[in-house]
């Protein structure tokens, strides 16, 4: 399965998009590397103490993990700013996938097993296994979702000079 | 069974988290501006908030008490949430990348939400059973869910409201959840834990 960007660069103009700016690292053939642009917040919040700004945790580090790629379909140069998007429907869906479908199959486990042994150490294994069987159902909707392309963020334009997310 | 869902609709509705508890009001005021934040961040906050009163549960009954060590519980509870936290991070990094990417913002924000601590010490103060504490803190982090999806619903209306200038912005956001507190308070006499 390939995380590369293939949709058009023109979203559908009916959904609800969330839009965040990214900046063109680097320009591999025809793919660019982006990294999500840390937000005025980042490192001002209640958890500045404990996410630090250096190291593992930080939101350097975290920025780096959240490196996408996007087919580089506009030309795109390393170091540009960009305005890429995402369904809002998609966001709901991935929040769906990644924490309720392992969460409902665990406590599901859970109660099947209270209900069928009574043992309060049964339940927590039982939790467990459903967990982990949670996980990999997870695991394939997730790839359904990214191969019809829905968990990928979409080139939308080149950002202006000092435009920020929360411009608009 | 019917103590166990009156349990749960006490936790989501009558004893709400946000609302009659006054818990987690940092994410209530921050991540609502709009509804698909708040639903990103109200299911994962279900998704750590529940297995964090599943670790918790676990080291209160096979450690604490074991071993007579409840004087640790808030330190030890810090950690267990804090260790959950990082754990399902690196869990759905693995399981997938392309999910991690857009929802990964989410989990480290969640590490200083004080309705987790609370849920899981609401949980050993009431010496649940396993099932219960699990079911009492996944139906907390629902009811959770559900006052930041309808808060957030109410602030992207607020955007587009005339509000006099001396009350735009946080002062109309709080009267707003202060009228939503209200209504809440309308589900008292259901049931309480």
């Amino acid at each position: 399965m390939s995380d590369l960007v293939t949709m058009p660069a023109q979203a559908s103009p009916s959904a609800r998009r969330v839009r965040s700016i990214a900046r063109v690292l680097s320009v591999d053939g025809g793919t660019a590397w982006l990294e999500p642009e840390q937000t005025s917040a980042c490192g001002h919040c209640a958890s500045a103490a404990s996410c630090g700004s250096n190291g593992l945790g930080s939101s350097g580090s975290r920025l780096e993990k959240r490196r996408f790629p996007l087919a580089n379909s506009a030309d795109l140069q390393a170091g540009e700013r960009v305005v890429v998007t995402v369904d809002e429907s998609s966001l709901l869906k991935a929040s769906l996938t990644a924490y309720m479908i392992p969460l409902v199959v665990a406590i599901g486990a859970g109660s099947i097993a209270e209900s069928l042994y009574g043992s309060d150490l049964l339940s927590l294994a039982a939790m467990s296994l459903g967990l982990i069987a949670g996980l990999l159902v997870a695991r394939l909707v997730a790839r359904r979702l990214a191969a019809r392309g829905e968990l990928a963020p979409h080139y939308l334009r080149r950002a202006a000079p000092g435009e920020s997310c929360n411009a608009d | 069974m019917k103590e166990m869902l009156l349990m749960m609709v006490s936790a989501a509705l009558v004893n709400n988290v946000l609302l009659a508890r006054f818990l987690g009001l940092c994410p209530f005021m921050g991540v609502t501006s709009r509804i698909d934040t708040a639903a990103g961040m109200g299911l994962a906050t279900t998704f750590v908030m529940t297995f964090s009163a599943m670790m918790d549960w676990t080291v209160q009954h096979y450690l604490l008490e074991a071993y007579d060590l409840g004087f640790l519980r808030i330190v030890t509870f810090i950690l267990v949430i804090a260790s959950t936290v990082q754990f399902s991070e690196m869990v759905i990094r693995k399981v997938s990348p392309s999910l991690f990417r857009m929802l990964g913002i989410y989990l480290p924000l969640i590490t200083t939400n004080c309705a987790v601590l609370g849920v899981a010490l609401l949980v050993v103060d009431a010496k649940m059973g396993f099932l219960a504490s699990i079911l009492f803190a996944f139906a907390s982090a629902l009811g959770f869910s559900l006052v930041m999806i309808i808060f957030a619903g109410l602030r992207e209306r607020l955007v587009l409201a005339q509000v006099p200038g001396l009350f735009s912005g946080a002062p109309i956001a709080l009267i707003v959840a202060s009228l939503l507190a209200m209504a809440f308070m309308g589900f008292s006499g259901i049931g309480t834990i």
